[in-house]
């Protein structure tokens, strides 16, 4: 029992420097190329473009979604597509973008529905990648709970350091690359591809999570208090999405109007699948066309 | 909680220090332990139907007792029978119940008959399939007077809900696993790495090959939009993706069982290289085909044998009819089992049933051509078969094949993420690479013929390197479901 228990011992520390080693290479070329470092532009937009400016926060429903273009000729302030991936987290999202807010900026949240049933301060590999990979001082945006649920993901991370696939040899998926984006935040590099088959998506099961409504509400408070004004919109589902899970929309509808400002209503914003690209929820370029076109109309109205 | 969870590492570490260094050689203390634990991970994944589990145990170790007394009488022929319909009326219940219920009011409604018949919100208690087989066999056996029933009822009570096994098996007969509980216990170096390396070797399998593969053979609702060459290959790799997902359970358990002193059934013999369909249920889920060899299988053959060789393959066709349903209360089940029946029936006529099959190697230590040519063949016929054992309908698995011989057969797969793609091609290679080596042994890994302990660490570690960066999203097993 003495030798099995040494042995596994062994194993174990061997393990541990293996994973400690590997924790502290730098990431890999094939992760600097993820679509995660498209943050370090989005920031610097947010840093540089002066106002009037409108900043959109949120999921890839937005950054496979809109026309800055559209937003800047039609209204003629600078657009700044902040959204990356939905797996982020809306805590981290808000932390991170609050910084960056100036007096009369417009920041426009068109959160996919699923963010109102998630817990607040999600955790996943992404957010991982995003502390990690990309900058360490991103650590600063995340509560202790975050980071605890975060040490899971350490292993698998630092044994991909030693991944020979992740230094030669690697091909990225194009439309999910730190290049996918343009000048405005907005993924481009599928607005000249065919459409794919997408299938819907399964209903949505659970109910809405006070703590989401809380953190947008701190989140709005926060950003009132630099002198900008926050905005809800809606997402822009597959109509077969959006028909199966119907009842969940309608709570969420009610729960936002009775809370935020809010643009439009969702029934507006649902897509039929010739306007998707490759989910439920990424448009191809006449759907983030037409999205764009709905919401500078929204928005004219509220303004008025 | 699964076996490839950190929940899970922590309630075995636990268990491992009581059970060695707390009731160390205590055997009836070790028992209660094991019996204790089993209960806990049970209710883990289901508390409710813990009663029914302790209950049946209950009755059978009775009914075990019961039998023994009168052997050879007509009242333990009647004690065994009604033990046996006890125990597939439970099982029927929550199995098929709602199964016969909606399968005859579709009948009903096809004559134009209506019907107001609802189906019961019915909760199937996990491992149900398993543990019931296992109190079967065990009043079948003591009224057949093959052993004497187990008077300590912790060790019985631990047979029947031994953790490892509860969920998904291997089915263990009460003489393999009965007598391992009543023998003292002590620590055995050689099986206990053994059983490590078998748990490393099952992770391997579930988390490297079947998790993945699960990711490329998850086509789902959107069928009927793939090609005909796509879907032939998610076919094929589904057939990888259940042997690696369930052999790799099987290999966990077993490896578990290891390191508690135990010598558990073995299910699994390489079944991709089985050379005939025969061959095949020889090498896969064996603790499940032999008890229905045993128990239905035999009994009919032995009152058919007049009819001959069409006996013969009447008994096979209800077998594996059975095989089928007892995956669950589907239509799709059925036929996947009599499609099994009807592939051994060629067999059967030639006389090539009970031959034993030998692998001709060349060269290289290879297959020979014709060899190769057989395990390929059945391959295929397996693989078509699991269309029907994953389809949600019969109508879904007419269609999905009809697709797959559609023209688009001969199209492009789609293939996307074609680098990650790659890498699982070389880790199914290296599957089947040691997989074929190690045929004869008891698992992949067992490494009696490598001396060097460089090289044993070596292979160690690159395998929990590819485990930790290459394993898939966590998936439940298949065979859970069952």
């Amino acid at each position: 029992m003495h030798k099995f228990i040494l042995k596994i011992a062994q194993f174990f520390l061997v393990c541990f420097c293996f994973i400690a080693i590997g924790f502290f290479l730098p990431p890999t070329p094939r992760a600097k190329t993820s679509l995660l470092f498209g943050e370090v532009r989005k920031d610097s937009l947010l840093k540089n473009v002066k106002t009037p400016r409108v900043i959109f926060v949120g999921d890839s429903n937005v950054s496979f979604g809109l026309n800055g273009q559209i937003i800047k000729d039609s209204l003629g302030i600078y657009p700044i597509n902040t959204t990356i991936h939905f797996s982020i987290g809306l805590q981290y999202m808000f932390k991170h973008t609050l910084p960056y807010i100036k007096s009369g900026d417009v920041v426009i949240l068109p959160l996919i529905y699923g963010f109102y049933l998630d817990t607040y301060d999600k955790t996943s590999e992404e957010l991982f990648r995003m502390v990690m990979d990309v900058d360490k001082n991103n650590l600063k945006y995340l509560n202790k709970e975050q980071i605890l649920h975060l040490i899971p993901y350490i292993p698998k991370y630092a044994l991909t350091k030693f991944d020979p696939f992740e230094y030669v040899g690697f091909i990225n998926n194009k439309w999910y690359e730190v290049t996918s984006f343009n000048e405005f935040g907005d993924v481009t590099a599928h607005w000249n591809e065919g459409n794919q088959y997408v299938a819907p998506m399964p209903p949505m099961s659970g109910s809405i999570n006070p703590a989401v409504i809380n953190g947008i509400k701190e989140f709005e408070q926060e950003v009132v208090k630099k002198g900008g004004s926050v905005f809800l919109s809606y997402p822009c589902p597959q109509d077969a999405t959006f028909r199966n899970s119907v009842d969940i929309i309608n709570a969420i509808q009610q729960a936002l109007e009775a809370n935020f400002n809010v643009l439009g209503t969702p029934q507006r914003y649902i897509m039929p699948d010739s306007l998707l690209f490759n989910a439920p929820y990424h448009l191809n370029k006449k759907g983030a066309d037409r999205r764009t076109k709905l919401l500078i109309e929204d928005w004219k109205l509220v303004k008025r | 909680m699964l076996f490839n969870s950190s929940e899970f590492v922590i309630f075995f570490a636990t268990l491992f220090a009581l059970y060695y260094f707390i009731f160390k050689e205590k055997t009836k203390s070790q028992n209660i332990l094991l019996l204790v634990a089993s209960y806990f991970f049970y209710a883990c994944a289901d508390w409710k139907l813990l009663p029914l589990l302790i209950a049946a145990t209950l009755v059978y170790y009775g009914l075990g007792l019961a039998i023994f007394k009168t052997v050879g009488s007509r009242r333990a022929t009647t004690l065994s029978t009604l033990g046996v319909v006890f125990g597939i009326a439970v099982l029927g219940y929550f199995k098929y119940t709602n199964f016969f219920i909606s399968s005859f009011q579709t009948l009903f409604e096809s004559l134009g008959l209506h019907t107001n018949w609802h189906t019961f919100k019915i909760i199937v208690p996990i491992g149900i399939s398993f543990y019931t087989f296992r109190l079967l066999s065990y009043v079948i056996d003591i009224s057949r007077g093959k052993y004497e029933p187990a008077r300590d009822l912790v060790a019985f009570a631990t047979y029947v809900a031994f953790f490892p096994c509860i969920l998904s098996g291997p089915i263990d007969r009460p003489n393999t696993l009965i007598p391992q509980l009543q023998k003292k216990r002590i620590f055995d170096y050689a099986l206990a790495t053994d059983g490590l390396r078998q748990i490393l070797w099952g992770m391997f399998k579930k988390m490297v090959i079947a998790d993945n593969c699960a990711a490329m053979t998850g086509i789902g609702a959107d069928y009927m939009n793939c090609s005909g060459s796509t879907l032939l290959l998610g076919t094929l790799l589904y057939t990888l993706q259940m042997y690696a997902d369930f052999s790799g359970y099987t290999d966990m358990v077993i490896g578990v069982g290891k390191l508690l002193g135990f010598q558990l059934t073995k299910n699994f013999a390489c079944p991709l290289f089985a050379q005939n369909i025969a061959d095949y249920w020889r090498k896969w889920h064996i603790s499940l085909t032999s008890w229905l060899t045993d128990y239905v299988f035999m009994p009919l053959n032995i009152k058919w044998r007049d009819w001959g060789n069409w006996g013969m393959a009447l008994s096979i066709i209800i077998t594996f009819v059975l095989i089928g349903s007892w995956h669950g209360a589907s239509w799709t089940f059925v036929i996947f089992g009599l499609y099994h029946g009807l592939l051994y029936v060629p067999l059967i006529l030639s006389g090539g049933m009970f031959k034993k099959t030998k692998i001709e190697t060349g060269k290289w230590g290879f297959p020979k051509l014709k060899t190769l040519a057989k395990m390929l063949l059945t391959f295929f016929l397996v693989s078509f078969g699991l269309i029907l054992f994953r389809a949600d309908s019969l109508t879904q698995a007419w269609n999905y094949l009809g697709r797959i011989f559609s023209a688009s057969l001969f199209a492009i797969p789609a293939i996307s993420e074609m680098q990650d793609k790659l890498i699982m091609s070389f880790f199914i290679a290296i599957l089947l690479l040691v997989d074929w080596v190690n045929r004869d042994k008891q698992h992949g890994l067992q490494m009696d013929n490598i001396k060097s302990s460089v090289v044993k660490w070596l292979i160690y570690f690159s395998l929990i390197v590819i485990i930790w960066a290459f394993g898939g999203s966590q998936e439940r097993f298949i065979y859970f479901q069952f």
